[in-house]
């Protein structure tokens, strides 16, 4: 194992990278927190005077804060495509209702004998408002621009899913490539942020009544400074890719485009989810996929010749807990039994189908063990309770569920899934901590973002599959007590695609040819 | 002056005020007394538009106010509300200056006026960098009477202005109040449920009930000459005291012997009953010395007191 780098050294070496994703952080979270304030305060003002429309506003705004992020974010897609602006309006949606609350809450809650004697002294209610109503519901207005604030620091982490930066980059990377320090060199910075924040606006809140006039003009300033921090991260450069945080860490990733093809290309962190169809919809122009993928089929994308093979194929095989299997011997020969019914193509087209046809993954994965004639009534017996695990792609959706319907079919045991239980590190975690038996694994992913062995081990491979599954499943049994079935059949591995159209067109086929296109193209500029 | 003619007022079809009608003249008090929930308050607040009249016509000043803007109004009527309004982050200078920022007046002009109005109301100068929270209740009602004085409206609307304040507090801001000299010349319109503040402020008294005026007059007329049972039960918990106060020396002094002997103190045409009898039992003595306006002094005892009252109940 390569020795883990302290936090420290980490957020030195990655200072920059750190740097920019911090400022983006601040950024979205401003800019939102903004044009949250532009428009709950008056909207606040305006059902504090109409309390009939007061329960609409304040359920509609408290629908959508109810929305999990991770979705709205995903409505956005659709709707805005990738980058600053759907997170910028997913996080101004989550910020409007405890502004349009508090503000609400504030302009009711003052005194009306004040507000009375306000107008019977002949002031208009401009003047009402201004000076009176706003300077004394301004510290509840603040309490609730804080409580904005502290949301939107934490939900601007996803940001980083939908190539719209920030420190989620950093988070998200650092769980799919099981690297603490990564996740520790995003996770605090956005605890401070947080802190530091509501920090800096408490001390506006406790500023006390009498100042209470100055700050509606402080406070619009200070965010318009922060919210410039945040400049669109590409700019230049006529190619944009878009990778995933685990692409961005890896050996056989980019860190290997980078190093073997000095490819030299903007990016972008991008959820995998969304990656293919902001391919399609022309937001990126090169993404990180895999090869067995259906929606390559889906978007009409081609995948890139590796001419320099930084991208070894991977066998995908069960991984289950030794003790699992021990406990249930028949479990050895039913997870086995889809060995050599499923090769690349046939994968590819599973997957196409839950991708891109919208198939239920139970259905798909049900429907295929029929054709085989692999599925038996399920024997309902209760010898034993077997917990699936899966990562959250479609892929390992219908795995587990065919595994699901072999083990009850064959066994007398009950099969429970788990499915989405994120990226690599979590699913590992799981098995290793005995919350789930088994998952699927690919050997590559097995190799690089959990056994990381030196780079003489590495080499030592070269990317041969056999030996790359015979070494991890030595390394895991001896290291976990975990133990890699017998390959399913197909391989996994990242491929580079881009738009079939454009590929063609600027006459791309290999990575090589990228890397020319990229280098020169930079170089008109 | 201030002329209500036939005012109601309708919440919801609920009716708050009925029929009202009033008249309050150049440098008089008009007193709107009543129980809570009377429609007293309420028809205070139509004469400044804080609530508008169902029907009827208000005329301030030779105007009808349904045809003056509401905030230009108000800017010529001083108003103070029960809980005195001021507001919190304000300094006691900064609330004083509300209206005449309103009307554009310069620094100088308000800081005379404040300095001016501090003084009369008894409030050291030093209290105008003060918050409202930092003052006592009189003396934050002392700042809202000045608030709505310093414009030097012509009406003056004071909604139970001494309401909240204890009754020891209550004598000395009302006192002061009373003797401000810019208040002679103006209109006034005072809403209180406190009988006693009432016969001593009101040239004339508007007794409420149920939103209508059961009966309007002097206090004389409403103790001596009650219209109905309700008038007469409203005073009758302090019956004997309010009718000897209701009682001027001014009326009775020319039926009164000249007197033999001089004391120190003596009362004057203003003073009443009640003042005659307070200084008997203060001095120990069997009577006291009343100093007309033409500087005669006329003589008092406890059996003349006893005989006046006697015949002022017959009278009526």
């Amino acid at each position: 194992m390569e020795e883990q780098q302290s936090l420290w050294a980490f957020m030195a070496q990655q200072s920059d990278k750190l740097w920019s994703q911090t400022v983006a952080h601040i950024g979205l979270t401003c800019i939102s927190l903004l044009i949250a304030i532009a428009i709950g305060l008056p909207l606040g003002i305006w059902i504090a005077r109409r309390q009939k429309a007061a329960w609409l506003v304040l359920g509609i705004a408290g629908v959508l804060q109810t929305i999990p992020s991770i979705a709205l974010l995903g409505f956005m897609i659709p709707l805005l495509g990738i980058g600053a602006l759907p997170a910028i309006t997913a996080l101004f949606l989550y910020a409007l209702l405890p502004i349009i609350r508090n503000t609400f809450t504030g302009i009711t809650g003052v005194d009306p004998a004040i507000t009375e004697s306000a107008l019977g002294m002949g002031m208009n209610s401009w003047q009402i408002l201004t000076g009176v109503e706003l300077p004394l519901a301004m510290p509840v207005i603040l309490a609730g621009i804080r409580t904005a604030t502290v949301i939107n620091v934490g939900v601007a982490t996803l940001a980083a899913y939908i190539a719209a930066g920030g420190l989620g980059e950093f988070i998200f990377g650092g769980i799919a490539l099981n690297n603490t320090q990564m996740i520790l060199a995003g996770a605090i910075p956005a605890a401070l942020l947080a802190v530091l924040l509501d920090f800096l606006l408490s001390l506006l809140q406790k500023t006390g009544l009498k100042r209470m006039r100055k700050i509606s003009v402080v406070l619009p300033i200070l965010l318009l400074l922060l919210s410039s921090f945040y400049l669109i991260p590409y700019t230049k450069g006529n190619l944009l890719a878009g990778f995933t945080p685990e692409f961005m860490g890896r050996e056989d990733g980019y860190l290997g485009l980078k190093s073997r093809y000095k490819l030299d290309i903007q990016t972008v962190v991008i959820s995998d989810a969304v990656m293919y169809k902001a391919a399609f919809e022309k937001k990126l122009d090169v993404i990180s996929g895999y090869s067995t993928d259906g929606r390559l089929k889906a978007f009409d994308l081609v995948t890139l010749e590796d001419d320099q093979n930084i991208f070894p194929p991977y066998y995908a095989a069960p991984v289950v807990r030794s003790e699992a299997l021990i406990q249930h011997p028949e479990l050895q020969p039913v997870l086995e039994k889809l060995s050599g019914y499923i090769n690349d193509s046939v994968m590819t087209e599973l997957n196409y189908r839950v991708d891109y046809l919208k198939q239920a993954p139970d259905r798909v994965a049900h429907d295929f063990l029929v054709s085989k004639n692999l599925y038996r009534q399920p024997r309902n017996g209760n010898k034993g309770v077997i917990r699936l695990g899966s990562k959250i792609f479609a892929e390992q959706y219908i795995l587990i569920q065919m595994y699901k319907e072999l083990i009850e079919g064959d066994t007398d045991l009950k099969a429970v899934t788990k499915t989405g239980l994120g990226g690599t590190k979590i699913c590992f975690d799981a098995l290793n901590n005995a919350e789930i038996d088994m998952y699927p694994e690919y050997t590559g992913t097995g190799l690089l973002a959990i056994l990381k062995p030196s780079r003489a081990q590495l080499k030592s491979l070269a990317g041969d599959r056999e030996k790359v599954y015979d070494y991890v499943k030595n390394e895991f049994l001896k290291q976990y007590k975990l133990q890699w079935l017998r390959p399913i059949g197909f391989n996994n591995a990242y491929a580079l695609m881009m738009r079939r159209q454009q590929a063609q067109s600027l006459n791309i086929q290999s990575i090589t040819d990228l890397k020319n296109y990229a280098t020169n193209g930079n170089h008109r500029h | 002056m201030i002329i209500a003619d036939h005012i109601s007022k309708y919440f919801n079809g609920i009716e708050a005020v009925i029929d009202v009608s009033f008249r309050v003249g150049k440098g008089e008090t008009m007193v709107l007394l009543g129980t809570s929930g009377c429609g007293k308050t309420t028809t205070l607040k139509m004469l400044n538009r804080l609530i508008e009249a169902t029907s009827g016509r208000i005329e301030i000043l030779g105007k009808d106010i349904s045809e003056e803007k509401p905030e230009i109004l108000r800017r010529s009527i001083g108003y103070v509300s029960q809980n005195n309004g001021l507001f919190p982050h304000y300094t006691v200078a900064e609330n004083i200056a509300i209206v005449p920022r309103l009307l554009n007046w310069s620094a100088n002009d308000i800081a005379e006026q404040t300095r001016r109005l501090l003084e009369q109301l008894k409030l050291p100068q030093d209290f105008k960098g003060k918050y409202p929270g930092e003052l006592s209740g009189g003396q934050q009602q002392r700042v809202a009477i000045a608030r709505a004085l310093i414009a030097d409206p012509p009406v003056l609307l004071l909604d139970e202005p001494f309401g909240a304040l204890d009754p020891v507090t209550r004598a000395s801001v009302r006192k002061d109040f009373t003797d401000l000299p810019a208040l002679r010349e103006k209109t006034i319109v005072l809403v209180t449920h406190d009988v006693q503040e009432a016969l001593e402020l009101g040239d004339h008294i508007c007794l409420m009930d149920k939103g209508r005026i059961v009966q309007s007059g002097t206090s004389a007329d409403l103790l001596f000459r009650p219209a109905s049972d309700f008038v007469r039960a409203f005073f009758d918990e302090q019956r004997f005291l309010l009718e000897l106060k209701a009682v001027s020396l001014r009326e009775i002094i020319n039926v009164l012997p000249n007197a033999e002997t001089t004391y120190q103190h003596y009362l004057n045409p203003d003073h009443n009953l009640w003042d005659a009898l307070e200084m008997l039992s203060r001095h120990q003595r069997d009577r006291v010395n009343v100093r007309t306006d033409d500087n005669e002094m006329k003589s008092l005892s406890m059996a003349d007191i006893h005989r006046i009252y006697n015949q002022v109940k017959q009278q009526a």
